[in-house]
């Protein structure tokens, strides 16, 4: 399982391809935000919360796409097959290495919204990298589930977006919620069904694909 | 062909029931005859959606293509029957609630469901028959299922406000009428048997779909 | 292991082996035992199901119906188990490796995987070893996109071998190498050979088949036709094929077409 990490984080030295595109994609839908809302409306954390979140499956989306083309060039995805060890351990893999490139763009992203949206009155608490932590493993959870899938089908740039988002609403929803509590430091007590929720979200997905990942490498 | 026969018996025989013999609800007046049918709709789609997820299970561990077809169908009948709800729901609420769409929990939840199972469907499309999708396309069934619990809470929190007709404090509102108990138990008697037909009869068309497309195979390796 | 016989013998064994892919049928029951130490070569045209057979054998792909054994494990149905997935080697058509990694760093990372080597130490010394046996050395630290073909097919044969599988299977190996390239390609083979490991090719190339195999089976219509042990002379054996696959519905389709509709 941390071979594969590994790996990908190899290959990411290497072309620096996936967290420079998913960056440049988030710099610029927040622009796309500013332009199209009267960026001046925009203050108060609720709205860094959910730009951040909506930026943040947006460019992400697009990123994980690039996390399966990976293994289908050349083959490498057969390779894997081959390989002695049991497929969940590859899909855990996979999703922690791209865990960690979300979590790089949401801790980049966030200070840069922050100071686009000359937000005033944050005073983070510890809900805010919890939030940010149980979000982006969720999300990964289930898009790299989803990337694998879609890589194999003529229409993938379209299919995982539209797979994964209606999935993703739950996690959306409560990710939002939590990281805007976390923004302003609202005590734990009016968001612990969020953080909750999230957590099982996590929960349900990771397992979910841990046992489902076997029919999916399969060809 | 006893199915068809009788779900058109008892679709006539909730019509009637709904449209001359209920009264008025008294609040709502007119419009509240809708529900005898959405709230139906809405309970044989989530049904059929978690058809899907066994059928798709009993896929996976067979490849039983009987398996697959009737997850498909099941699929299929299920979004139409979300697509009926998301109709009725908003034609009701328009003189109810003053606005055609409100986000509601369960709207939001519904219209997140047609979500999924319209990229289901459209994940299946895009496979062209190619069993790898079929499979892909299993896994989202049944990851598609473990959504709804969460999708549930997650709008719950969210925001609320959806009817609950039959449980109002008014004492002259809700079901008041013996007829109207017996409206909703015929209604969903037909709805269910119109399910149940309609995923039969898709189920059929997908093998003779198969039995076609295996017949033009062989005429093409003579 | 539960029949040893098997297992010391006669590492694959298949019965009435079938294989649909949805309704298309590509194998329609194949009998096959192939012995310890044997090269063996799969023979015939286009879509005969030479590589779904090679696909199954590597545990990629799973069987619809019929028995197979693979070192004494049972593999229909579901998928081999990972202690016999590890006594096996794959060359597929493409490379199976990463585009943006260099040579050692793929043959390290699929090292990992296999479990090589008992401490880093060793483990890199058989990334080296794997590396000079097919006389990478000089490319050792490039990325694997801008080697050629050849080159590639070299690392891919390391990668299949750097676990010393008992089974190398191939998919057609020589394609798109030049002369050099394939005389380098087969003296691997025969050393792999030399040293006991049991090889399944599939190839359209007579003259290797001649020179490196020790049996050929021929394929047509996802059955087994014809079984050459030892195989003939290059020759005779192209003449023998060719007399198999000329009945070949598909073969003799294409110009019944041009010539007879109007």
């Amino acid at each position: 399982m941390w071979s594969i990490v590994r790996k990908d984080l190899a290959i990411e030295r290497r072309t620096g391809e996936m967290l420079s595109s998913l960056l440049l994609l988030a710099l610029l839908v927040v622009l796309l935000f500013a332009f199209s809302l009267e960026p001046e409306r925009l203050r108060g954390a609720e709205f860094v919360a959910g730009i951040l979140w909506t930026t943040l499956l947006l460019a992400g989306t697009l990123a994980l796409n690039r996390s399966f083309v990976l293994e289908r060039e050349a083959g490498a995805w057969t390779a894997l097959a081959l390989c002695p060890l049991d497929r969940g351990s590859i899909y855990l893999g996979k999703t922690i290495a791209n865990l960690i490139f979300l979590l790089v763009a949401a801790v980049l992203l966030l200070p840069l919204l922050a100071l686009f949206l000359g937000t005033t009155g944050i005073a983070p608490s510890w809900l805010l990298p919890a939030s940010i932590v149980l979000g982006t493993a969720g999300f990964a959870a289930v898009g790299t589930l989803f990337s694998a899938m879609a890589s194999r089908t003529r229409a993938r740039e379209v299919l995982l977006p539209l797979l994964s988002f209606p999935i993703l609403a739950p996690l959306l929803i409560a990710a939002a919620r939590t990281t805007a509590a976390g923004l302003v430091g609202e005590p734990l007590e009016h968001v612990s069904a969020w953080l909750v929720l999230l957590g099982a979200f996590d929960l349900v997905f990771l397992t979910a694909g841990w046992l489902t990942f076997d029919y999916v490498l399969e060809e | 062909m006893a199915l068809p026969a009788l779900t058109g018996v008892a679709m006539l025989t909730a019509i009637l029931f709904v449209f001359v013999v209920v009264p008025d609800e008294k609040v709502q007046g007119v419009v509240q005859r809708i529900f005898y049918f959405h709230v139906h709709l809405a309970w044989m789609a989530f049904g059929g959606f978690v058809f899907v997820a066994a059928t798709s299970a009993w896929y996976l561990r067979t490849g039983s293509r009987v398996a697959d077809r009737y997850a498909e169908a099941n699929a299929e009948v299920g979004l139409l029957f979300t697509t009926l709800v998301l109709i009725t729901g908003p034609l009701w609420a328009r003189p109810i609630w003053g606005v055609y769409w409100t986000w509601d929990p369960r709207l939001t939840m519904t219209v997140v469901l047609w979500a999924i199972y319209a990229a289901y469907l459209m994940l299946r499309r895009l496979g062209n028959g190619d069993e790898t999708i079929l499979r892909y396309a299993a896994v989202l069934g049944i990851v598609g299922v473990l959504d709804i619990p969460l999708l549930i809470i997650a709008v719950r929190l969210w925001r609320g406000i959806h009817p609950a007709v039959m449980l109002s404090d008014d004492p002259e509102a809700g079901l008041r009428d013996p007829t109207m108990i017996w409206g909703v138990i015929l209604s969903g008697i037909a709805l269910g048997l119109l399910f149940a037909w309609l995923v039969s009869l898709r189920a059929r068309f997908a093998a003779i779909d198969d039995q076609l497309a295996l017949r033009a195979l062989e005429s093409e390796r003579r | 292991m539960a029949r040893p016989a098997c297992d010391g013998e006669t590492p694959i064994r298949a019965r009435a082996l079938r294989k649909a892919y949805g309704l298309l049928p590509v194998l329609r029951g194949i009998d096959l035992d192939v012995e310890r130490g044997s090269f063996v070569a799969l023979l015939g045209a286009n879509g005969a199901g030479k590589s779904t057979l090679l696909r199954l054998l590597a545990g990629v792909t799973r069987a619809s119906g019929g028995s197979l054994e693979i070192l004494g494990a049972d593999c229909h149905p579901g998928r081999p188990e990972p202690a016999v997935l590890a006594r096996i080697g794959f060359v597929a058509h493409e490379p199976l490796v990463y585009r943006d990694l260099t040579v050692r760093q793929n043959l390290a990372f699929f090292a990992d995987l296999y479990g090589v080597g008992r401490d880093r130490a060793e483990r890199a010394a058989r990334v080296q070893a794997a590396i000079d046996s097919v006389r990478l050395e000089r490319n050792a630290e490039r990325a694997a996109r801008n080697l050629s073909r050849g080159t590639l097919q070299r690392l891919a044969l390391a990668r299949a071998s750097l676990h010393e599988p008992e089974i190398l299977l191939l998919d057609e190996p020589f394609a798109g190498l030049d002369a050099p390239g394939r005389d380098r390609f087969a003296a691997s083979l025969e050393n792999l050979h030399r040293a006991g490991t049991t090889l399944a090719m599939v190839s359209h190339d007579l003259g290797e088949v001649a020179a490196l195999a020790t049996r050929a089976i021929v394929l047509r219509d996802g059955r087994l036709v014809a079984d050459f042990s030892p195989v003939p002379p290059q020759g005779e054996l192209r003449a023998r094929y060719r007399a198999l696959v000329d009945d070949d519905p598909e073969g003799s389709q294409v110009t019944g077409d041009v010539v007879d509709r109007p």
